[in-house]
C-alpha cells in the first residue's frame, strides 16, 4: 500500500457500530445533544478542553456539528459522536481529528465522555472500534493517541486499548490555564495491531 | 484566553544574523537564481530526505519559493534564511524555523547545505545561530528537530547541539520515494540553552 492518493474519492461510511454504541459523524441539528452532554460534564472536561471553558454555548456546538460534517466530506477529519444503542443518549465524542495524513495513512484518535457515563468502558469500546475502522476501512498504517501527561485517565484508555507509549514531548503545548505542559504520544502500528489480533 | 506572545506580527525582528563563517539573511525576492544553482547541484543528495519544500525544478520555482518565504517571514509563520559565505557571497544552504505554534511558542529547526559544501560543519554552525535567534528574538519556549530515521547527519547535528531525544514515531511519514519511515523527534527547552550549547548533561 502506498497511501490514499485522493481521499475525496475514497468512500467512507458516516456511521459505524460497536457492541453498545453507534458512532456517527455529526450533522446539523446535533448541537443541543452535545450541549446537554457538555453542560453536565463541565467539571471533568474543563482541566483539559478549550471548548469546555466559559459558559456552554449552543451556537458553538451546533457550529462544531456542522463543521465536522464538512470536514468529513473534505476528508480533513472524521469526528464521531457516540450514541448509546439502548436509548440514543449521547455518550460523548471521539473520532479522528484533523491531525491525519492520508499519504501514510495515519490518524489520531481523541475522546471525551459524559460524566454520568464515566467508568463504564464506553470510551475504550469506542477507541477499539475506531482502531479497527482505521486499520480495516481507512487503510491506516499508524494510529495515534496523544494527551496531556497529567491526564492519567486518558493515558489509561490508550494503554488498555493496546497502544504503546512512544514519546513525551516536553513543553509542547499550553494547558487551559496557560501553563507549559508535556504531551504524551501513544501509537499502534498496523503490524502491532495485526499481532494483537493474532494473539490468543 | 491568556496571551503569552503579543501579536507576532507586531514584533520587530532582525532580518540577518551572523555566525563565525556565515551570514544568514532572510530569503527574499532576487535570491532565486542562487538558490536554483545550489539546489540543482545537490539534487541527488536532497532525495529522499527533503523536508524543506526544495522541490525546485526550474529557476522560476526557486524565485517563487524565495518570495513565498519572504511573505511567510513577514507573516511570522516561517523564518527561512539563506546562508552566505562572507568573502565570495556564495549561497551555502538554508536554515529555517518552521511548523511553529505561537501559543507555546515553539518552532522546528530545519537545515540544508548544498552538496559541494557538506561536511564542513556549516549546518551545526547555522543551527547554533538560529537557535539563539529563536530563543532571543522570538522568545520561544521550545525548539525541535525532526527527521526521517534514515537521516543520520541530522541526528548527529541534533546530538551535537544537545537536543534531547524524545521520540521515534513509527510509520509516521511516507517519504518521497514512497517508503514508510519513522520520524525521530529531538527537543530543546529554552532553559537548557546557553552559550551555543545545551547546558544539560544527559
Amino acid at each position: 500500500m502506498t497511501g490514499i492518493a485522493d481521499p475525496l474519492l475514497f468512500d467512507i461510511p458516516d456511521q459505524f457500530e460497536s457492541a453498545r454504541l453507534i458512532l456517527r459523524v455529526p450533522r446539523a441539528g446535533d448541537g443541543p445533544a452535545i450541549l446537554d452532554a457538555v453542560a453536565e460534564s463541565l467539571d471533568r472536561l474543563r482541566p483539559w478542553f478549550p471548548f469546555a471553558q466559559g459558559e456552554p454555548d449552543l451556537d458553538r456546538f451546533e457550529g462544531f456539528a456542522r463543521c465536522s460534517r464538512i470536514g468529513f466530506h473534505e476528508r480533513t477529519s472524521i469526528n464521531l459522536l457516540l450514541f448509546r444503542k439502548s436509548d440514543g443518549l449521547l455518550v460523548g465524542s471521539s473520532g479522528f481529528n484533523q491531525r491525519l495524513d492520508w499519504r501514510v495513512p495515519r490518524f489520531e484518535i481523541g475522546y471525551w465522555v459524559r460524566t454520568a457515563l464515566e467508568g463504564q468502558g464506553y470510551i475504550s469500546e469506542a477507541v477499539r472500534a475506531e482502531t479497527r475502522i482505521a486499520f480495516q476501512v481507512l487503510q491506516a498504517e499508524r494510529v495515534e493517541i496523544r494527551c496531556d501527561a497529567r491526564n492519567t485517565r486518558s493515558a489509561t484508555v490508550a494503554e488498555r486499548c493496546g497502544y504503546q507509549a512512544e514519546a513525551r514531548y516536553r513543553h509542547y503545548d499550553r494547558d487551559v490555564h496557560g501553563q507549559l505542559m508535556d504531551m504524551l504520544i501513544y501509537s499502534l502500528t498496523r503490524a502491532g495491531w495485526e499481532a494483537s489480533r493474532a494473539a490468543p | 484566553m491568556i496571551v503569552f506572545v503579543p501579536d507576532p506580527l507586531l514584533r520587530d525582528l532582525p532580518l540577518c544574523f551572523a555566525t563565525p563563517r556565515l551570514q544568514a539573511r532572510a530569503l527574499q525576492p532576487g535570491d532565486g537564481p542562487a538558490l536554483y544553482e545550489a539546489v540543482a547541484e545537490s539534487r541527488v543528495q536532497l532525495y529522499p530526505f527533503l523536508r524543506l519544500g526544495l522541490d525546485v525544478i526550474v529557476p522560476a520555482d526557486a524565485e517563487t519559493l524565495c518570495r513565498e518565504a519572504w511573505a511567510a517571514f513577514q507573516r511570522r509563520e516561517q523564518f527561512r534564511f539563506g546562508l552566505w559565505t562572507a568573502p565570495d557571497s556564495r549561497l551555502v544552504g538554508l536554515i529555517s524555523l518552521h511548523y511553529g505554534d505561537w501559543s507555546v511558542p515553539r518552532f522546528e529547526v530545519g537545515c540544508w547545505v548544498r552538496a559541494s559544501q557538506a561536511r564542513r560543519g556549516y549546518a551545526t554552525e547555522a543551527a547554533r545561530g538560529i537557535i539563539d535567534y529563536g530563543f532571543a528574538e522570538l522568545g520561544l519556549a521550545r525548539l525541535e528537530i525532526r527527521f526521517d530515521h534514515r537521516n543520520a547527519p541530522s541526528q548527529r547535528i541534533a546530538e551535537r547541539l544537545g537536543f534531547r531525544p524524545e521520540a521515534r514515531l513509527r510509520a509516521y511519514h511516507r517519504a518521497l520515494d514512497g517508503v514508510l519511515v519513522d520520524e525521530v523527534v529531538y527537543g530543546l527547552l529554552r532553559e537548557e540553552w546557553a552559550d551555543g550549547k545545551s547546558n544539560v548533561e544527559f
